[in-house]
């Protein structure tokens, strides 16, 4: 039976290139789990378009991103049939790419349509695996610098940094001025202040593994990491607001917005909060620009989030529909001009003029979009490693950057102690003997 | 008739009696039996006995072991302040000076806050800089913008104290309705012979409710360990696990790194030690009582 149901589905791919928008599924409802992101919010305001087309009824069950991932992971492991559709981040793919607890969209959509093709290209293949793609992505992250030109010049400060070490420079610099320098995230997990870290880390010339994927040797506390730490707990100890040692990007966007700090590297999807008209204090005051680097280069983060189709779906087919719909090119373009949302996953919306009216700013110090699109043609997709493991490893190294923080332990010693964790995880975990 | 009647009520009560330990001992059983296994949630099929493998962990898991310090701290220090602040407020509320009627009301009220919402209003309140007390403290013309929850023992201090505002009120109530069985003719007879109010306190009221004081202090321990939703508002068990207890690591560990069985083993533990410390503590009142 499911076998027919796959072969009348792959007919409509061959026939109509993809799920057509003819395709009826009455009766069917899709129950879609998904954090409550600005997307998502303005999703669920559009249910009964899909509903018209299609005739499937849609439910939302919009969490907050902790309880969000933590339901993911008991849905798709469980392989529980509660949802047809589901959040997924890309520091989280590792853990369920394999098993076949996903299903492939190949089996419904034409990868090769000019839609799919408009996705941005690295964005997409962070979902994929093995020539099969198993999500299509609505947020597509990487970090920015944002920057107080006012502030700058009022330090002396003539350009943004360029690196690690100018960034500690001109937080001096601005402190020496009276001005406080910065809010980073502090939190210790995956998502927020190992986001962050693996810039720095990268920069300083360190790695997660000795030699990803082939040979998953942890060298988390390698001395490139050592001095990454160094500079780390440097500025966060004497270069940030009151609060980063435990805050997250929430905390550093409102920082920002209320003209707190003088600069932050700080997600660029963000910056739709950051210059809302009505909280902002800093609209016409920003500059944007690429994240530093270090001796090694430049690794802007880079990360992206995506829906998927469980496995164990009862309604695959109508999930893909769905799928198709809520990342189509025109409902990004609406949920973008309507909200703060800005991390648009459609190459052929960041040249459309009304997207750039919304969200080009550009204040005489740099362009957001022009710099936005600068940071993800240099972002690697490797930022994040992709075995299921890194998740726990992140969340253990995290702890180890707080704990250099707050002098519990001296860096070399918090990142011996998490080089130690990270190496019984790997080896529980079979990669290592 | 008679005879009948305790059969007809033990088969009413049967199915009541049959679904309780349903409830809970399959459960725990589950737990338990877990804590032995090597169990992936993703592939359950090949679950296998691995003894006491996750037990061994505890020896070098170094989270483990700051978790069971703050464990204990959050447990020790916590009650026994609250035991103090409740035996001084039950004395003090027992005196029914002006407004203890009300007062009465008024203390029982951070006792029907739901922990997490009285972790939130306690993180807003010490938001350093916007927070409440940098306000209470620009009233007195101070700048205050120190991160109370950004240090070790700041965040430890914070926790515990948040832990003495929940569990006061319910202490001193339990310790007054101890001080109030006192008869007033001990304290009567105590003025006689000159005893001041200081040494009818001391040698009076203290000493009889000292039995009270055992047996609030083993509900308290347990009382205590709900703090846990505090904790997730409040810290989220940081900075670097300086306010993360056994429960909450076991948490994370089952519900963010998917390690059930390790979970299991560490809830298995925590448990053990808790069942074994209250019970030993209330054989101990109740020899006491006893032999008294």
């Amino acid at each position: 039976m499911r076998c027919l149901g796959i072969l009348a589905v792959a007919l409509g791919v061959a026939v109509g290139g993809g799920a057509s928008a003819q395709q009826r599924y009455d009766g069917v409802k899709i129950k879609v789990l998904s954090t409550n992101s600005a997307y998502d919010l303005e999703l669920k305001k559009f249910p009964h378009e899909f509903t018209e087309k299609t005739g499937a009824e849609v439910q939302f069950d919009l969490f907050g991103y902790a309880p969000t991932v933590q339901k993911v992971s008991v849905e798709l492991l469980t392989r529980s049939d509660s949802y047809d559709v589901v959040y997924l981040g890309s520091e989280e793919f590792g853990r369920y790419a394999s098993g076949d607890i996903l299903e492939p969209l190949d089996n419904y959509i034409d990868m090769k349509s000019a839609d799919v093709q408009d996705f941005i290209a690295p964005v997409l293949r962070l979902y994929n695996k093995d020539g099969k793609q198993l999500a299509f992505p609505h947020f597509a992250a990487t970090q920015l610098l944002y920057y107080r030109a006012d502030l700058f010049e009022k330090a002396g400060i003539k350009q943004p940094p360029q690196t690690w070490e100018e960034f500690r420079n001109d937080c001096d610099l601005l402190r020496k001025a009276d001005i406080q320098c910065t809010a980073l995230r502090g939190q210790p997990d995956t998502g927020e202040n190992i986001w962050f870290w693996g810039q720095v880390l990268y920069g300083f010339g360190g790695k997660y593994f000795a030699n990803e994927p082939a040979d998953l040797t942890p060298t988390v506390n390698s001395p490139a990491a050592v001095e990454a730490l160094k500079w780390y707990t440097d500025v966060m100890t004497n270069f940030t607001v009151p609060g980063s040692i435990s805050a997250t990007f929430d905390d550093v966007v409102i920082a920002m917005q209320q003209g707190r700090i003088a600069m932050t590297v700080e997600g660029a999807p963000t910056a739709g909060r950051i210059l809302d008209p009505k909280l902002s204090k800093v609209v016409g005051k920003l500059g944007f620009a690429l994240p530093p680097g270090g001796v090694s280069g430049r690794f802007p983060p880079f990360a992206g989030q995506a829906y998927v189709i469980p496995a164990a779906s009862e309604n695959k087919a109508a999930a893909a529909a769905f799928l198709q719909w809520a990342t189509s090119k025109d409902l990004m373009k609406r949920i973008s001009l309507d909200s703060t949302f800005v991390a648009i996953t459609r190459t052929s919306l960041w040249d459309d003029p009304e997207i750039r009216a919304k969200h080009d700013y550009d204040y005489g110090h740099g362009s957001f979009a022009a710099t936005y699109a600068e940071t993800l043609r240099g972002a690697p997709e490797w930022y994040y490693p992709r075995i299921p493991e890194f998740k726990e490893i992140g969340d253990r190294l995290g702890r180890a950057l707080q704990e250099a923080v707050v002098r519990s332990k001296s860096p070399e010693a918090a990142l011996d102690d998490a080089q130690g964790d990270a190496v019984e995880i790997v080896k529980r975990a079979g990669y290592l003997k | 008739m008679a005879s009948s009647r305790p059969k007809v009520s033990s088969a009413l009560i049967t199915p009541a009696i049959g679904f309780l330990c349903l409830a809970t001992l399959v459960p725990i059983a589950a737990v338990v039996a877990l804590s032995f296994g090597d169990f992936n949630i993703a592939f359950p099929e090949k679950t296998r006995f691995i003894g006491l493998y996750n037990y061994a962990r505890f020896l070098s898991d170094g989270r483990f072991i700051n978790a069971a310090l703050v464990t204990f701290i959050l447990v020790v220090v916590p009650v026994v302040l609250q035991l103090l602040c409740g035996l001084a407020l039950a004395i003090a509320l027992k005196e029914k000076l002006v407004g203890t009627r009300w007062m009465r009301a008024a203390f029982l009220l951070p006792s029907v806050v739901p922990p997490a919402v009285g972790g939130i209003v306690w993180k807003l309140f010490l938001i350093p800089g916007v927070g409440g007390l940098s306000y209470l403290a620009s009233l007195f013309g101070h700048n205050f913008e120190a991160d109370l929850l950004g240090s070790k023992t700041s965040a430890l201090i914070s926790v515990i104290i948040v832990s003495i505002w929940f569990g006061v009120p319910i202490v001193a109530l339990l310790l007054l309705s101890s001080l109030d069985s006192i008869p007033d003719e001990i304290y009567e007879a105590a003025n006689l012979d000159g005893a001041s109010w200081a040494q009818a306190q001391w040698h009076i009221s203290i000493p009889l409710v000292l039995p009270a004081m055992g047996a609030v202090a083993v509900f308290q321990a347990l009382e205590v360990l709900g703090i846990f939703p505090v904790i997730f508002v409040l810290t989220g068990g940081g900075p670097a696990g300086a306010t993360e207890p056994l429960n909450f690591y076991a948490f994370l560990t089952a519900f963010t790194y998917l390690d059930l069985d390790y979970s299991a083993a560490i809830l298995v533990a925590f448990t053990t030690t808790i069942v074994g410390v209250c019970f030993w503590s209330i054989s101990q009142i109740s020899a006491t009582r006893v032999g008294r």
